[in-house]
Parts: structure tokens; sequence; C-alpha cells
């Protein structure tokens, strides 16, 4: 039976502030879920609450239960790591719930395994604070891997890409995702990938679901104008992906443009 | 990229790394215990390093009455208090470092040093009127006032959150407030008493007796398997804050009960010898230079670099203050710069 993720007035608020609002969603896996929105529509907010980190209203349900901590893998935004740890070590640290004293071949393996479909393999043995942004974010991605999560929460894991591990990172994702019925909430700024990659798009603004469905049904001309605030064009390249195309912003709407 | 790297070739470059820091730690014992050694062989007294070793040898009721009373009752609790003091200080300063997120930390940044200085000089100055033996009182106040600071700290950590920020600033108030309470009893004492309470605030191993060593190793058997056995979750603490707790450990608590744990190893490290600086800092940075970040080998690695260098700091300032025992506090930051110095060129070659 395919994995399901059930949201049900998912609530999250932060100071007084409601940051994310009343959210309803029923997303049917296995396969990426994009979170698309404006800077301030609640992306962050929503994977951190559905974490655990934030305390939230509602409920959110893997396949009709609340995911436990096993279940679960939560990467934040990007931030640089100045641990002198190996490349394997951390990626290690993924299965920390595992690890005893003398930490078995077994664990050794699945790390070694997980960077390999990243294709880290060759900076197992380089310290963690001599990689660049980019490759300490996909070594992030590799140790929640070895979790072994059913549902995945990341928060912008493109955002130090290059537009090479960019691919292989969602294209292995994808694969993991189908490989063990898992879903992915992936926080994307990039509408043109989300098209490409997502099962599912949640398109957010202020907290609240725009829309919610196919990336086709989602990634309208119309519905990027009202969360965007720019006008875009979504061409058709000959391979058959959709391209998102931003053409410039809509003024005097007195709506705010975006950073 | 070399994709073809095979699974196992990886595997084994782990366990040979594991093997190199199995070898680092055993040589790392090995020096402490030759610098230990070391120390009980020297001495102001002109004793043949043969005569120390045949009265070790004969235990404390050997023959010669004069060399078993110098080297078991004098030497020796001396050395092992020494050793035992770096390790506690060496340990602390890494558990401190980590929670902190801090390369600065170390057990003095958070007014645990000034607190016990408060405490012995409180002790020094009014103690005469209780009816107490003064060995058994400075001790006892310098380790009480080190744990009314923790648990000051420990509670505006409660109150407001254990995070790094919040534990370094309220440390630092402590200490500033440990610091004057200090000044003022100095400025009150008379000359007498002033001399003794800066003397043991240089930090002197002559205070040392079998009750301090017995204390210091007690406290260390109850803090090491509590801190080993929590190795896994502070290895993911240098990732920082929010990966530790993606990764599911509960990092406030851990923050909480480390704090405590170091508070006492460092109350007992201090409360006999004064305050020997330099060891809680520069150990740690040391350890992991040589063996990495994984905890199971760094905080060991930290205390024995911590007991070696306060073992060779003993040695070194047996030997330069000719008749007279340099206190070894001194000695300690005096030889602790170059080593940090070191670390720290050693550090910027292999970064650039």
């Amino acid at each position: 039976m395919s994995v399901v993720l059930r949201l049900a007035g998912f609530s999250v608020a932060r100071a007084a502030h409601r940051i994310v609002r009343d959210l309803d969603a029923r997303i049917e896996g296995p396969g990426l879920v994009a979170v698309c929105g404006p800077n301030g529509a609640g992306k962050s907010t929503l994977l951190a609450a559905l974490a655990g980190h934030l305390p939230h209203r509602g409920s959110a349900l893997l396949d009709g239960r609340a995911p436990e901590s096993g279940d679960l893998a939560y990467l934040p935004q990007a931030t640089r790591v100045g641990a002198g740890l190996t490349v394997l070590e951390t990626v290690l640290l993924g299965r920390i719930d595992h690890l005893r004293w003398t930490v078995r071949p077994g664990d050794i393996r699945a790390a070694v395994e997980a960077l390999q479909v990243l294709h880290l393999a060759h900076l197992a043995e380089r310290r963690l604070d001599r990689l660049s942004g980019g490759q300490q974010q996909l070594v992030f991605v590799a140790q929640r891997l070895v979790r072994r999560p059913r549902l995945l929460l990341l928060d912008e894991p493109t955002s130090a890409l290059d537009l090479n591990r960019q691919m292989i990172l969602l294209e292995e994702l994808q694969a993991y995702l189908l490989a063990r019925n898992a879903i992915a909430v992936v926080a994307l700024h990039d509408l043109s990938l989300a098209a490409r990659f997502a099962a599912t798009v949640l398109l957010m603004k202020a907290g609240r679901l725009v829309s919610c469905g196919s990336p086709a049904g989602v990634l309208t001309r119309e519905t990027i104008e009202v969360v965007y605030g720019i006008r875009a064009e979504l061409l058709t390249a000959s391979s058959g992906q959709t391209v998102v195309v931003p053409l410039g912003p809509i003024r005097g709407t007195g709506r705010e443009a975006p950073a | 990229m070399n994709e073809a790297l095979p699974a196992s070739q990886l595997c084994e470059a782990y366990g040979r790394r594991a093997r190199q820091r199995a070898a680092a730690l055993a040589g790392l014992l090995a020096a402490l215990l030759a610098l230990l050694l070391a120390d009980v062989l020297a001495g102001p007294s002109s004793m043949a390093p043969a005569a120390v070793v045949s009265a070790l040898l004969a235990g404390p009721d050997g023959a010669g009455r004069a060399a078993a009373a110098i080297v078991w009752a004098i030497r020796l609790p001396a050395a092992l208090t020494g050793g035992l003091v770096g390790v506690a200080l060496g340990m602390a300063g890494q558990q401190m470092q980590t929670i902190l997120d801090n390369p600065l930390a170390s057990p003095f940044t958070l007014g645990f040093s000034a607190a016990a200085g408060f405490g012995a000089a409180l002790a020094i100055m009014f103690g005469a009127a209780l009816p107490l033996a003064g060995w058994l009182l400075v001790p006892a106040s310098a380790f009480g006032a080190t744990l009314v600071a923790c648990l000051l700290v420990y509670a505006i950590a409660r109150l407001r959150g254990a995070t790094a920020e919040i534990l370094v600033l309220g440390g630092i108030a402590v200490l500033f407030l440990f610091q004057a309470l200090q000044s003022l009893l100095q400025y009150l004492a008379s000359p007498e008493v002033l001399q003794q309470i800066v003397f043991w605030l240089f930090g002197s191993l002559l205070k040392a007796t079998w009750t301090s060593a017995g204390v210091i190793a007690a406290t260390l058997c109850l803090a090491v398997p509590l801190f080993l056995a929590e190795s896994w979750k502070l290895t993911a603490l240098r990732l920082g804050e929010t990966h530790a707790r993606s990764l599911g450990v509960d990092v406030a608590a851990l923050r909480r009960r480390t704090f405590i744990l170091v508070a006492l190893v460092t109350a007992a490290a201090v409360a006999f010898v004064g305050t020997i600086g330099f060891v809680g800092l520069v150990a740690p940075h040391a350890a992991r230079a040589l063996v990495g970040e994984d905890q199971r080998a760094a905080l060991p690695a930290a205390g024995m670099i911590g007991g070696a260098m306060i073992a060779g700091a003993s040695v070194l300032s047996k030997l330069v203050g000719g008749g007279a025992v340099v206190p070894v506090g001194i000695v300690t930051a005096v030889v602790g710069v170059p080593i940090l110095f070191a670390i720290l060129l050693c550090r910027g070659g292999a970064a650039a």
C-alpha cells in the first residue's frame, strides 16, 4: 500500500504570530512533495513543526499514525559546520540510535552505501570542515538517508549545490523514495526543479495553503502571479519538461515585491 | 570522481583509523605514566633515583624510614594528585568546549575557578574561628563555592533554556561576581592572611595528600563512565545544535547533565591544589588535533594530555627552581602557551 501523509488543521504559532494557518492536505506517496512560496510563506516553519521541533496544533499523520522519531529525518537549512569529523564519521552519526561503543561493520557499510548513492564516496576520509558548502549539504543529506526514514523533511537542500549535484540529489532522492515507499517534503525555491521532480506541489503564501496538487495543476501563470507577484511564462522544453520563466515583478498592486 | 572506490576499502579505512586512534591513546598513556614516574623521581631532597625506586618497591612501611616518608608521604601523593588534576581539567575542558560549542571554553570560563578561589579565601580568613582543621576546611569551602557557582548558572539555564549563549553569559556573570568577592576579601585581609590566599591561588602540588588524590580519583570514577556513555551524543553535538537535535539528541538535557558533572570534576580538581590554569583550555585542542573529534577517543586523550601536562610541568618546576619548587600553576601556564601556539600553527598549515 502506498504511503499517505495527511495534514488536518495544521497550524504553527511563534510568539503569538500564526506562521502556518490551518493546513489541510492529503498527500499520496511515494514521492517528492515540493513546498514552494515566497520568503516568509512559512515553509521552514512548516518543516520544523512537522519534525517536532516546534509545537503545533492540528495533526500530521503518516499512514494514519503520528510519525515516530525513527520514521523521521529532518534537515534544516544549510549552515556552515566547523566540526573536524571525517565525512564517514559524520554519516555514521545518522545511525546514532543504533551505535554501540564498538562500531559494527553493518553500521559502517550502511554509511558507506549512503555516501555512494550521492556520489560522495571519494570524500569519505576528508574532514567535514574542509569541504565546500555544497559538499557539506550533500553529506548531511546522506546522513539523514542512512536513518532510512519514511518521512524526509528537507529545508532547501539544493541551496548550495551546483547544477550537477542538484540533479544527482533529486534523482537519487526520487529513487530512494520509490524504493522505500517514502515521502520527502522539500522546500524548494526553483519552480522548474519542482515541476520536474515533485509528485505533489504545496504552494504557500503568508502561512496559508494556496494550492496543492500535481505540478501541472498547481504551477500555472495565474497562481504564480498571485503568490509571487511576478509575471511568468511556462514553457515546455523539447524534452517535455515544464520550465518556469520569471519575466518581471508586477508593480502597483500594493503587493510586496518578493526579495 | 572515482566512484569505483569499493565499499570494503572504505570500511577498512575506517578500521585503520580506529586502530591509529587506539595506538595514539596507548602512546599517551605511556607518556603520562613515564612523566608521573619522573615526577616521583625528581625532588628537592637529593635522593638518587635508585633509592627512590627501591623505596617505592619497599612500600610505605619499608626499611629506610626517611626514604619511605619522602617517597610515600610526599612525592607519590603529590605526583598522583597532579596527574589526576590534569586528567580532570583536561576532560572538563573537552566537555565544556563541546557543550558550549566554543573553542575558548574551559572549566574556568564559567567562573568555577574564581568561585573556588573565593571559597578558599573565605576559609583561610575566617576558618580559624571554626573547630575544623584547615587542610579539610579550605578544600571543602572551595568545593562548596564551586558548586554554588554551578547552581547559579544552572538555575539561569533552567529558567531561560540551556543554550550555549545563556550558559556562557551566565558563567561570565558568575566569574565576575566571584572575582569581585575574592578581591574584596584580599583587600580586607591582613598581610599574613593575604599571603596565604595568594599562595593558594597560585596552584601548588605541595598541598597534595593521599586524601586529595583519593577524592579526585573517586569523582573521576563517577563522572568518566557517565561521560563516556554519552560519547555518541556529544560527538553529534560537535555538528552543532540543530543537527544534533535533528538526529534525536535532547540537546538541552545533555548540556545540563554534562554541565553538572563538569562542575563536580572541576570542583574536586581545584579544591585541593588551587588554580592551575590553561590545562583545561589547551588539552582538548591538543587531543582533537591528535585523535580527531570522535568523543570516544577525544575525551580520554584530553584527560591524558592534561595529566601529562601537569606531571611534566611539575618535573620542570623542580628542575628550574633549584632548591625551591616553583608553584606548578605558574609553570603550567608558561609551558601551555607554546603548546597552544604549536597547535594553532599546525592547524593553520593544514587548512591552507
